[in-house]
């Protein structure tokens, strides 16, 4: 494949609490989870399909999302995913644990 | 494991089962994916939408590896795996489940038994805080004197409930005469202490345990049973009165059908207060008979929060105080100990009280031993068969090595078919072990003397079940398991891929086992050879009387209205009329039966010297000749021997050596406890009395006619030449017609009675040899199948041996040394175990040695010969070999 430029790639570890947070403001389904993020990274950030949905999977079998079937934007039945209380939690404490990261990070690389 | 792993597994495990379901939805939501960038990217789609088309699979895989709970899916495809191989082998798979489920099926039974004798609770609320009271030192037991009874009664202050009981039988008057019924004196705490209402009515308490009874007169309970069966569950049971022993009662009410007996594998139809006891046993009584009389079993319930420890400190520091209080002598002397000296201690009570487990615990744990070899056997054999099977498998082995198996995923396959064999074995064995059960109770009871336990199945049995099952589980696979996933795979390659196949008989592995089998199965052999043995010998043993051909019909005349002469010309005209019945050769009577468990001493001696403890016993005239004991001088009683013809008494052969060393005694005097001048006037041959192990003990006979008192009840004793029915039911009918007021007589015979007291030996003997011939069925098959499997495994190298110029004798010898050489070393280990466990069965025999060089030997020759058999027919066909076919097939 070679490397890849754009579109950019997740830094590892992260897609879990990026799934959270797109879903904190309310549900969506795994097509709008994608978008969410792509837009909102300014389209820098693209997840594939082939990681958003085992990772969806995961967190709805750890309890932190819960899932039922509705009609989409164009009425298609689609899996709709949202944050659980335990969800919430974990998004604050995954957030914390990222703003120090990269902050230290970032003062790593400003000394430097 | 925090809630989020087992929220995970749980649901892992419920998708399990709607896998079909959630693979649509999978595909649902993925479908709606690419619809949707589909429509986005429409323009520069085309190569796109088609590599998202392309990876879909992958993705729902990743799906599906997510919610995948793979241990049980491997699990299933194991299992559906090892029921196709099992199915592929029917042989191999009924040999494997039938051992396994006998081996299974008889630990189970066994084990059911000792769990209803030994472990089950009592049916009723909260038993683990039931006691048994015990009397120290060991050899007073569980029978209190009266008095003690009813002092720890009131001052036992670390119960909650103390209570008397004792098992009787009573004789029930009814509109058909009398009966006997099996009941139990109670006294008034009993039924509190049991905590279970009554079904009808209700109990007595304390307020009815007086002398004569209480405000209401006396008063009974009864059984469930008794009052469906006998009352016909008459709805207005409560209040009606019943005659027992003479004595008539009120019922007060119906116990529910789950209310224990206070002995286990009794039955009990009445409860009657304790206190009346001198009501129903008159003329005697044993409450009169205060510290001389010691008949009252105790238990109680502890005080709430009061521990078993607690109370035996209680009891230990106040069991002085209680005998001085209650003994009317506390310097008598009892079982050589001053009874100042006795102490009391709690026994758990939870599984209630039984003498049967005094009798059997030590046969049921042998049992248990028993057959715990047996399934270790079992287990040994399914190795070895495993092994030899596993051989057959190595190129599946190979290559599913090959292809990327671990070992572990390997060993699990192997592990799940052992298990599901164990598991199917098990489950047909926990069937089978009801009937089992049954069928060792009717070894342990007798036609005369049923037991009533409670074998079925409980949590405990189920328990033991599938702890055996998991035993057997690992026993069987784990070795064959790991031999066959030991080697590696270049090894594997070579081997299959060569000429030079493994011959797997060879391994020393599966020799050892087969080894160990046989030693197991010789020691097995051996032991039910040896309580064989003395078992014969017991029933060989010369009794001093002949006991084939003797009914007995016990005449229960306590109850009656006729004493003295005229009870004694009843009897006389019983017997007058019983010997005129066709068949019936002659009649007599005994007081007490000999090898029946029950006896009598009486202190003798010539008068004005000192006394002997003799053994005594009252029989009619006619007596010895009934007996076919040999009178070997002077004459035998007569009925015209009465009071006023002057005191008589014949010695057997022992007695009057011990009495009269160096004289004639016919015709001499001799005294009773120093009393009377009774004159010997025969002598006769000794018969044994108290036990068949014990030898015949000095006795001394007095006559029935003499002496007259107190209704003494006398057992009816007929020699009946030919099959004894219709002698019986005559004699049954003359006994109703002159003696109209006693229970109609059970019959017996003499060789039942002698039968039921070597109950528990024959039990032992027959059961050992049921095992063992288990056993030998087992191993002969272990031995034959493994031979066979083996030689037809070598079938190619048989043929070029042939083509060499092997004779079919060399072959047969080649193949037969296989187990020759098994046998010799199995036999000689198995050998070498049953010396060194010879002590652990010698409490077990009768005048037999438990190195019996005979029994030994035949146990050896019993397996050789059993590995001869199993090695014949491979043997046979090694030499049938076409030597061209052979090499061919190769």
């Amino acid at each position: 494949m070679g490397k890849t430029e754009t579109p950019g790639e997740l830094v590892p570890g992260t897609l879990d609490m990026l799934i959270l947070k797109a879903l904190a403001t309310g549900p969506l389904h795994g097509y709008g989870v994608a978008e969410w993020l792509h837009d909102r990274s300014r389209d820098v950030l693209r997840v594939e399909e082939g990681a958003l949905y085992p990772a969806l999977h995961r967190l709805e079998m750890r309890g932190l999302l819960a899932a039922e079937w509705g009609a989409s934007e164009n009425n298609r039945r689609a899996k709709f995913y949202r944050l659980t209380a335990a969800g919430h939690k974990h998004l604050a404490s995954e957030a914390e644990r990222w703003a120090r990261l990269s902050s230290a990070i970032g003062f790593v690389m400003a000394g430097a | 494991m925090n809630w989020q792993d087992m929220r995970e597994r749980a649901l892992r495990l419920a998708d399990l089962f709607r896998r079909r379901r959630i693979d649509r939805e999978m595909d649902d939501e993925l479908q709606f994916h690419l619809a949707m960038s589909r429509q986005k990217y429409s323009n520069d789609s085309d190569a796109r939408a088609r590599r998202d088309l392309g990876s879909i699979e992958k993705w729902k895989d990743a799906c599906r590896d997510v919610r995948r709970f793979r241990p049980v899916e491997d699990f299933l495809r194991d299992l559906a795996l090892a029921v196709r191989m099992l199915r592929k082998t029917p042989g191999f798979t009924a040999v494997a489940l039938i051992t396994l489920a006998l081996a299974i099926g008889a630990n189970t039974a066994v084990f059911s038994l000792m769990n209803a004798l030994l472990l089950r609770p009592l049916p009723v609320p909260r038993a683990d805080r039931l006691v048994m009271l015990r009397i120290q030192p060991d050899d007073y037991g569980y029978s209190f004197p009266y008095p003690l009874f009813t002092y720890v009664e009131q001052h036992g202050r670390v119960f909650s409930q103390v209570f008397g009981f004792t098992a009787r039988g009573f004789q029930l008057r009814g509109a058909n005469g009398t009966e006997r019924i099996d009941g139990e004196l109670v006294s008034g705490q009993y039924f509190t202490s049991m905590r279970l209402a009554p079904e009808r009515g209700r109990y007595f308490g304390p307020q009815d345990d007086h002398p004569g009874g209480g405000l209401n007169g006396p008063v009974a309970v009864i059984s469930d049973r008794f009052w469906r069966v006998r009352m016909g569950a008459r709805g207005d049971i409560v209040g009606r009165k019943i005659t027992l022993d003479n004595v008539v009662f009120t019922i007060a009410g119906v116990a529910p059908p789950s209310f224990p007996a206070a002995e286990v594998g009794e039955r009990t139809d009445i409860y009657v207060p304790l206190a009346l006891e001198p009501l129903v046993d008159a003329p005697y009584n044993n409450i009169a008979g205060g510290f001389h009389s010691w008949w009252v079993r105790v238990g109680a319930r502890l005080r709430d929060g009061v521990t078993p420890e607690q109370a035996n400190a209680f009891l230990r520091a106040t069991s002085r105080q209680a005998v001085v209080a209650s003994a009317d002598d506390p310097k008598m002397e009892m079982n050589h100990h001053k009874v100042t000296e006795l102490y009391l201690v709690t026994e758990p009570g939870a599984a209630g009280f039984s003498y049967l487990r005094l009798r059997f615990r030590k046969p049921l744990n042998a049992l248990m031993v028993l057959v715990t070899v047996v399934l270790l056997i079992a287990c040994l054999n399914l190795a070895t068969l495993l092994m030899a099977r596993s051989a057959a498998r190595e190129r599946e082995m190979a290559t599913r090595f090959a292809l990327g198996a671990s070992r572990g995923r390997l060993l699990r396959q192997l592990l799940t078919e052992s298990m599901l064999l164990a598991v199917t074995g098990a489950m047909l064995g926990l069937a089978a072990s009801p009937a089992l059960s049954r069928l060792l109770l009717t070894f342990v009871g007798s036609q005369d003397n049923p037991l009533y336990f409670d074998t079925t199945p409980d949590i405990r049995v189920f328990i033991f079940t599938a702890a055996v099952t998991l035993l057997a589980t690992a026993l069987t696979g784990m070795a064959p398991a790991l031999r066959s996933t030991g080697r590696s795979l270049q090894q594997r390659m070579r081997e299959s891929s060569g000429g030079l196949r493994g011959v797997d008989r060879r391994h020393l592995g599966p020799r050892l086992l087969l080894a160990s089998e046989v030693a197991l199965a010789l020691v097995l052999v051996t032991g039910a050879g040896l309580l064989g043995y003395s078992l014969v010998r017991l029933n060989e043993v010369p009794l001093g009387f002949e006991p084939r051909g003797l009914v007995l019909l016990s005449l229960e005349m306590e109850k009656q209205s006729r004493d003295g002469d005229a009870l004694m010309r009843v009897y006389h005209e019983v017997a007058d009329r019983l010997a005129v019945l066709p068949g019936v050769k002659a009649v007599s009577y005994a007081d007490q039966l000999p090898i029946s468990g029950s006896w009598w001493t009486e202190n003798v001696g010539l008068p004005g010297q000192p006394q002997h403890e003799l053994y005594g016993h009252r029989v009619g005239p006619d007596y010895f000749r009934a007996m076919r004991t040999p009178l070997l001088a002077g004459r035998p009683f007569r009925w015209s021997d009465t009071d006023a013809t002057g005191r008589v008494a014949i010695l057997n052969a022992s007695a009057s050596r011990l009495l009269f060393p160096h004289q004639d005694p016919v015709g001499r005097n001799i005294s009773f406890d120093m009393k009377t001048t009774t004159r010997v006037i025969g002598i006769v041959g000794d018969a044994k009395y108290t036990a068949l192990r014990d030898a015949a003990p000095p006795t001394v006979y007095s006559p029935m006619t003499q002496d007259v008192k107190n209704r003494p009840s006398f057992v009816a004793m007929m020699r009946v030449d030919g099959p004894p029915t219709a002698a019986i039911t005559a004699a049954r009918a003359i006994v109703r017609r002159i003696a109209p007021e006693i229970p109609v007589p059970v019959p017996m015979t003499m060789e039942g009675m002698i039968a039921e007291s070597i109950g528990s030996e024959r039990m032992m003997a027959t059961l050992a040899l049921f095992f063992a011939g288990i056993a030998l069925l087992i191993t002969g098959v272990g031995l034959y199948g493994t031979l066979a499997y083996a030689t037809e495994r070598r079938t190619g190298e048989i043929g070029i041996r042939m083509a060499l110029g092997a004779r079919r004798g060399d072959v047969m010898s080649m193949v037969c040394r296989e187990n020759a050489a098994i046998a010799l070393g199995g036999c000689l280990a198995g050998l070498g175990v049953s010396l060194l466990a010879s002590r652990l069965i010698a409490g077990f025999l009768y005048s037999t040695s438990p190195r019996n060089p005979a029994v030994l030997g035949a146990a050896a020759l019993l397996l050789a010969s059993i590995a001869a058999a199993a090695s014949l027919i491979p043997a046979l066909r090694a030499s049938r070999i076409d030597p061209i076919r052979a090499i061919r097939y190769e």
